[in-house]
């Protein structure tokens, strides 16, 4: 195993009754590059990102995250280790603005106690300080600093789905999962959400995207795996994929044609 | 142990467990239905035993069997003026928005019980009054064995509702799957609304087949918190497991009190409810849910 | 959001309720005065677990029960003052919501619900039946009236100042942790359990401690209505008196403190001027919790806080302090 290796997935897999969601998946993602999860409706995208992240727990196979297992870690200590994710179908509290989202997601990056913070002690008072303000950078980055004090109910979905990128970034995550980040997004969203993806990559970032858009996918991947009925079909880079038999036809049926990239 | 005062007993346990089953039934069905325990079932039981008990018996002077049609009739209606104006509203809320409600309604029910038949509770014969039967030394009560053939009979015609008619149909399509439901064609609402009949009917019958052996009152309203052990020990999504949950409570409860203590009884029975919850919060007969806590 | 709003709404109430007593020294009204302040705890108290973890439990007077009966037997049996008495009532309260809680909280909601309901039928078997520790259905007599320096608080209206003393101070503190990040935590748990849990937030500890700050307030609440009635008997913690803080709270506004203590104002005197209905204003209550969770499911407090907005003209633009981090 190389060294830049974050996440090895190893035969993971899970069964809902008598469908096989995720089948003996394995695969891993290489630090600081950008993959994409790819395959048709159903083909168990969600389902194995749900087995990495602790929503589920796979019924066998692991995967481990720079050589720690983390298949039936609490949810909460797998983002703590590093691993964070967005949503497909959007997450977002109610009640709570922008600002206050990014600031959840800070979270676990303050150490301050109890009466410090509540009372507002100096050493309080200096981390909401450091949480703001990099809570302020963070929605600049994704777009959204102009609406840091509206409720996050007011978004248009495009916004909804760069608020929670911004909420994961807060998180200070070594791998960043994106669930359908572009679903819903206008064209122009799309733009800013592709120029997003390459300034985390040249900040250092790892991310997995899982996408049904093959032109933002083509675009930003550097490596791409493709599932079908919960088993890897293929994998690797962009043009390879776009090229491959096996997946021309999960995608298209019988008929030979080249993936539209447009 | 004498072996006769032992069968008393378990006769005794088995009759109030099949009760605890009933309002259990009526738990599981709603939960099956709309993913809501109502939390007002207990009072459903409590109106049950009123009307039957305290107006059409007594007030009234019915005999049993037209005041036991009067009580189905009334009760199926008074479950789908409930869910009409308490739970349709509200059926896009929060499940935390909706169990207040039913919390709600259950307040409301027990107190217009206080205003409508007033705060003294009453007795009331059953249809054998306190006649025994005597097996080899054993006085069993025929009330006990009344209730045990009662429940009996009941799960039979439920048997028999559920699948071989329409309504039957309609009920098992909406516990099991609401999407698939839908899907067949099955008005939701109208579904869920005919679920809270049913299982009001049930609170019903178990409100009067309780009432002759407590005293007919606001108190049954606690039974609630019985059904829903039973559903715990048994299983909330399976209706066999209801009913034996139901029966392995009235048998803890029975013999707890005659071997442990009486003064402590419902603290040792909710004492076992929780001892099931953390361990095993599927239930006996339930299967593990994949996502919990959510 | 609204936090303009809500500290206004708080200073407007605790105003008038300070100011109150200079108008209006009738004895029953002070009574009904001190009720108020210790409704506000109680339904701040169910704020904490209900309105900002969002979990149904309805086991409060339970710990209210506990509360009131730890001060009683501490001041009566082993003869501590009442100042001395009230932290170990907290204590009492605060590590019993922690056992409760630890095993409970991580249930799914109903499951709570009801055996939250369990619980106040437990305390009221206990109290009822261990009569040498707890008087039976007799309950203490004789609990003692706080000492101020070296001066017992013998007049309702002396005791009232600091009762609303303490309220005010534990709203302060409410309205603090609303804006620390626990807060936060406790609002994102709620509003969304699963999407904190991937951001790092251990959701079971978050309402844990959600649950130990309710059993803390019920600590405070519990020894100053000992300490008002003189006695405690096992016959007022009813699983009714639970639903009429839940009613208080509904009505005022779920997770909202202002909301917390105007409900509790403005239904403790309701039920008060309902008395001649005797237990039949409760009928009303649950009338009122549905018909609020229908039509104005923010209770009445969102529509104070639009008066207010519109009286100081309060638009929600962003605070000086905060625009600064912006640049």
């Amino acid at each position: 195993m190389s060294d830049d290796i974050i996440l090895d997935v190893k035969d993971i897999g899970l069964h809902f009754g008598g469908v096989k969601a995720v089948d003996g998946l394995s695969f891993s993602i290489k630090k600081n590059q950008i993959h994409a999860l790819i395959g048709p409706n159903g083909s168990g995208k969600t389902t194995t990102l749900n087995l990495i992240t602790g929503v589920y727990q796979p019924q066998w196979g692991e995967a481990n995250f720079d050589g720690k297992n983390i298949s039936r870690m609490p949810r909460a200590d797998i983002a703590k280790i590093g691993i964070t994710r967005t949503f497909q179908n959007l997450r977002i509290y109610n009640t709570l603005t922008v600002l206050e989202h990014v600031l959840v997601g800070d979270y676990i990056n303050s150490n301050t106690g109890f009466f410090s913070s509540v009372f507002k002690l100096p050493a309080g008072r200096l981390d909401e300080k450091r949480a703001v303000s990099k809570s302020m950078e963070l929605l600049e980055k994704v777009g959204l600093a102009d609406k840091a004090h509206s409720l996050a109910t007011s978004l248009s979905y495009g916004q909804r789905r760069l608020l929670e990128i911004g909420r994961a970034l807060a998180v200070k995550p070594k791998l960043l999962f994106l669930d359908e980040p572009a679903a819903g997004m206008s064209s122009n969203e799309i733009e800013q959400l592709i120029e997003l993806l390459r300034l985390l990559k040249k900040e250092g970032m790892t991310i997995m995207i899982i996408e049904h858009r093959m032109k933002l996918v083509m675009n930003v991947a550097d490596w791409i795996v493709v599932l079908n009925y919960g088993k890897k079909i293929a994998e690797g880079t962009a043009e390879e994929i776009q090229n491959h038999e096996e997946v021309i036809e999960a995608y298209l049926g019988k008929s030979h044609q080249k993936i539209s990239v447009a | 142990m004498d072996i006769q005062i032992v069968m008393q007993q378990v006769i005794s346990g088995l009759a109030i467990g099949c009760i605890y089953g009933l309002i259990a039934l009526g738990y599981s069905l709603i939960f099956n239905a709309v993913d809501v325990v109502n939390l007002a079932q207990g009072s459903f039981v409590m109106v049950g035993a009123f009307v039957y008990g305290a107006s059409f018996v007594r007030s009234y002077g019915w005999p049993a069997f037209p005041a036991f049609a009067g009580l189905i009739i009334v009760m199926a209606v008074f479950g789908m003026v409930c869910e009409f104006f308490f739970y349709r509203p509200l059926r896009y809320a929060h499940v935390r928005t909706k169990l207040v409600a039913l919390l709600a309604l259950s307040m409301l029910l027990n107190n217009l019980a206080l205003i409508i038949w007033g705060p003294y509770p009453m007795g009331l014969e059953g249809p054998f009054g306190t006649k025994v039967l005597s097996i080899k030394g054993a006085t069993i009560l025929y009330q006990n064995i009344y209730i045990i053939a009662i429940t009996i009979l009941l799960l039979i015609l439920q048997f028999y509702i559920f699948f071989h008619t329409t309504l039957g149909k309609v009920l098992r399509a909406v516990a099991q799957d609401k999407d698939t439901a839908s899907l067949m064609g099955i008005e939701a609402n109208q579904a869920v609304s005919f679920t809270f009949a049913y299982s009001s009917i049930l609170a019903g019958i178990a409100g009067m087949l309780i009432a002759p052996v407590f005293t007919i009152g606001t108190g049954l309203s606690q039974l609630g918190f019985m059904g829903f052990g039973a559903c715990i020990i048994g299983s909330f999504t399976n209706v066999s497991g209801a009913l034996i949950g139901g029966i392995i409570l009235g048998l803890f409860e029975m013999f707890s009190a005659s071997y442990i203590s009486s003064l402590y009884k419902s603290a040792i029975v909710y004492l076992l409810i929780i001892a099931f919850l953390l361990m095993r919060p599927q239930g006996l007969l339930g299967k593990k849910e994949e996502v919990s806590g959510l | 959001m609204f936090k303009k709003e809500r500290n206004i709404a708080l200073a407007i109430i605790f105003l008038i309720l300070i100011i109150t007593p200079i108008f209006d020294r009738a004895p029953y009204h002070i009574f009904v005065l001190n009720m108020v302040a210790i409704n506000i705890i109680l339904v701040m108290a169910l704020n904490f677990i209900l309105g900002f973890a969002g979990q149904v439990f309805l086991g409060t007077v339970g710990f209210y029960a506990i509360a009131c009966y730890s001060t009683s037997l501490l001041t009566v049996n082993y003869g501590l003052s009442f100042w001395q008495a009230v932290p170990f009532t907290i204590i009492v309260t605060s590590i019993l919501s922690l056992i409760l809680g630890l095993p409970t909280l991580k249930l799914k909601g109903f499951y709570l619900a009801l055996m939250s309901s369990g619980f106040i039928y437990i305390v009221l078997d206990i109290l009822r039946n261990w009569k040498s520790f707890t008087g039976g259905v007799w309950g203490i007599m004789g609990i003692p009236r706080p000492f101020i320096g070296t001066t017992l608080v013998r007049s309702d209206l002396h005791f009232y100042f600091i009762a609303i003393t303490i309220t005010l101070c534990l709203a302060i503190f409410a309205v603090l942790i609303e804006d620390s990040k626990f807060g936060r935590a406790f609002k994102a748990v709620r509003d969304d359990q699963l999407s904190s849990e991937m951001l790092g937030i251990n959701s079971h500890m978050t309402k844990v401690l959600a649950f130990v700050m309710c059993g803390i307030y019920t600590g405070f609440a519990g020894s100053l209505f000992a300490s008002l009635q003189g006695f405690v008997s096992p016959e007022m913690y009813t699983f009714e008196l639970n639903a009429t803080y839940m009613c208080m709270l509904v009505v005022g506004g779920l997770g909202s403190v202002p909301g917390a203590v105007l409900g509790a104002t403005v239904l403790t005197i309701t039920t008060e001027l309902l008395r001649f209905l005797r237990e039949k204003y409760l009928t009303f209550y649950a009338l009122l919790i549905i018909i609020v969770l229908i039509y104005m499911p923010g209770g009445i407090i969102t529509y104070v806080y639009q008066i207010i907005g519109r009286l100081f003209s309060l638009k929600n633009k962003p605070s000086q302090k905060e625009e600064i981090n912006v640049r």
